[in-house]
């Protein structure tokens, strides 16, 4: 067996067609999905940091249920296992209109949300509590407290997880390739079935995540230093 | 709950008596070994890092963001298609995917280790430095004891991360749990709900179970206040 690889592949139409289309599903799952991340990563981390009992409850137990299973077991947990609890009549209604995104969708968020609550819980546990303590002892509520004085701070301790799990949303992504997801990893193994070229597609698309991640790395630097140098 | 009791033998430990070892046990089995393997790695790369000679340290730092840049999918791929063909050797699925996770979360747990590191206080590298101890053994016995103590709550959620992600595997089709899981569910077709419900449940128990080790250790070794006990004044 030789190595006989042909890198000029990697800039032919096929692989360049492939690579316009995969981006396209992974950036959609990627920024819905980071959008939705971000909502219910703070609610369940002001659960979490809530003083009432069955709030800090329901912000543990939704952290617990989503970090302590794996994606890929989420993915086909609601891609082939959710549509049975409905009569079989109902099944091309639901695989119709891009099933496997809308699940793809849903189960990154859910898992990536409850890492970003961890990211936002530790930010307001360990770096800022003496913060609230004082407030407290202004005379601020709890509620003033969080909001007027803990929150503001947050910007650049919660930074750098943030940027993160980013980076971890647009990996976890490419998990959706397992349920029929047309992303990127998903069409260089298309090309690798069809040509035989894997390495060279495959080559390709890690370039194309190298550069998506690379930008996303950047652009939370510099969040991170306009928030300092404020 | 009937299609999950008559699969169990299978599902726990794959083929085993009759072909290789698989199902839960390789799983477990899986993510023994790599975890005792990255944390190696994962301390190898720390030191590299940190090693007070350029080219090695910025080798290790731009291996160590090459590998964190790409999805683990991908990097496994890379392991499995591309390492045998260049380096002229052969590996079983199985030892391309062990060594892709050991380097992969090997990667992950250096730069735990060397955030661990890189907060000893100064005055112990000072007083390291001071008593003659040359860079590896200043390491070994003053300041490697004391990082990874530090870091010991995110390598657990690391180990946690390790343990989920072997599922990964499966797409080399390995049969360990995950793999098992999908060709019980597409023997039995109609019972998907109930097979990987009972799945995500053995995953979330053997997580939680670690994830409870790494709470209790938090709990130990941290002294700050936890912010749900602060009440408002009255």
């Amino acid at each position: 067996m030789r190595p006989n690889i042909d890198w000029s592949f990697i800039v032919s139409a096929r692989v360049l067609d492939a690579l316009a289309q995969g981006l396209k599903v992974t950036l959609t799952v990627v920024l819905v999905a980071g959008l939705l991340a971000i909502l219910i990563g703070s609610a369940v981390a002001l659960l979490q940091v809530s003083s009432h009992r069955a709030a800090q409850r329901a912000g543990r137990i939704y952290v617990a249920l989503f970090r302590n299973i794996p994606l890929l077991i989420l993915l086909f947990f609601f891609y082939f296992g959710l549509p049975t609890l409905l009569p079989r009549s109902h099944y091309p209604l639901v695989y119709s209109d891009h099933y496997e995104i809308q699940i793809a969708i849903i189960a990154v968020t859910l898992v990536s949300a409850a890492f970003i609550a961890e990211v936002i819980r530790g930010g307001i546990e360990t770096i800022v509590v003496g913060q609230l303590e004082s407030a407290l002892a202004t005379g601020l509520s709890r509620r003033q407290g969080l909001q007027y004085v803990v929150l503001p701070q947050l910007g650049p301790t919660v930074l750098p997880g943030l940027s993160n799990e980013a980076i971890n949303i647009v990996k976890n992504s490419s998990f959706a390739m397992t349920i029929g997801v047309t992303e990127l990893i998903w069409q260089a193994q298309q090309i690798e079935a069809d040509t035989f070229r894997g390495f060279e597609a495959m080559t390709a698309v890690t370039l194309v995540f190298l550069l998506l991640n690379g930008t996303i790395f950047v652009t939370f630097r510099v969040l991170e230093y306009a928030l300092r140098a404020k | 709950m009937d299609v999950v009791l008559r699969n169990l033998p299978f599902l726990l430990k794959g083929t085993f008596p009759d072909g290789p070892l698989g199902g839960l046990a390789l799983t477990l089995y899986l993510s023994l070994i790599v975890g005792a393997a990255s944390l190696c790695t994962g301390i190898l790369f720390a030191l590299a890092t940190l090693i007070p000679y350029r080219p090695l340290r910025w080798l290790a730092r731009g291996g160590s963001m090459l590998i964190r840049g790409v999805p683990s999918l991908a990097f496994l791929f890379w392991m499995y298609f591309l390492i045998p063909r260049l380096l002229q050797i052969n590996l079983s699925p199985l030892q391309s995917a062990g060594l892709a996770l050991m380097l992969y979360h090997g990667a992950y747990m250096g730069e735990d280790i060397r955030g661990g590191i890189q907060a000893v206080a100064k005055g112990q590298w000072e007083a390291a430095r001071a008593s003659g101890l040359g860079f590896l053994s200043m390491m070994r016995h003053v300041i490697l004891p004391q990082a990874i103590r530090a870091v010991i709550p995110a390598l657990v959620n690391r180990f946690v991360n390790l343990f989920m992600y072997t599922s990964i595997v499966s797409v080399l089709g390995i049969l360990e749990f995950t793999r098992a899981s999908i060709l019980v569910n597409n023997r039995e077709l109609i019972y998907s709900l109930q097979i990987f419900g009972f799945v995500g449940l053995v995953y979330f128990s053997f997580c939680y179970l670690i994830s409870l080790g790494g709470r209790y250790l938090e709990r130990r070794w941290s002294w700050a206040p936890k912010i749900t006990t602060l009440q408002n004044a009255t």
